[in-house]
């Protein structure tokens, strides 16, 4: 892998983060009107509108991945003590809802909801780290 | 591990971001080496070291040795 320095790490980041957002956004949007058109969604619709919302998600993963390859080194030590926090705060919440379901305490909780969830613990841990190293 | 980052920049009058756009890390990295919360890897030193021209050891200060025994 080429050695780029943290500047240009983080505008490669930031060059694709904000159009896979955009395309996020278009494809709940678009697909939540498109849906509209039709009396009961066809399957076909249904796997394209999966495809659409989660493909510009795969790509903000893999940037992450990126960045975090690529980021210098206190960086990159800040980012997976995040995410680690933040992957094991959700891993808990999860078996917590698990048990919850299996023990017919809740009722079903959608799975989608993990990776907010997810970014949500990670953003936090950074912010209550307080020691920057902002993606 | 303590270093004197911070008089080598006063001297060159470099701020902390310059220092880090010299070295090509983040303003936060150079933050936490100047104030000893982050030990640089090898390379790093190295970048910082030649950043002011001068050697590692004339940058960072020698860590004491583990202790023996015990």
């Amino acid at each position: 892998m080429a050695h780029v320095t943290f500047k240009q790490a983080k505008r490669r980041y930031q060059v694709w983060f904000w159009p896979l957002m955009a395309l996020y956004t278009a494809a709940i949007l678009g697909g939540t009107l498109i849906s509209k058109q039709f009396e009961t969604d066809p399957l076909w619709f249904l796997y394209l509108l999966t495809a659409a919302t989660v493909l510009p998600i795969f790509g903000v993963l893999f940037i992450m991945w990126r960045y975090i390859q690529e980021t210098d080194e206190f960086t990159r030590m800040m980012q997976l003590e995040a995410m680690s926090i933040g992957a094991l705060i959700t891993v808990g919440a999860a078996t917590v809802i698990g048990f919850m379901q299996l023990f017919e305490l809740i009722e079903t909780f959608p799975v989608f909801l993990i990776l907010p969830f997810f970014f949500v613990s990670y953003g936090v841990t950074k912010l209550v780290r307080g020691k920057g190293a902002c993606v | 591990m303590k270093n004197c980052i911070r008089v080598l920049r006063a001297e060159h009058s470099w701020s902390q971001a310059e220092l880090a756009d010299r070295v090509g890390v983040s303003r936060n990295s150079i933050n936490s080496i100047e104030n000893g919360r982050f030990d640089p890897s090898l390379p790093l030193a190295f970048h910082i070291a030649d950043a002011f021209g001068l050697t590692i050891e004339e940058v960072f200060e020698r860590p004491a040795p583990p202790e023996k025994g015990t």
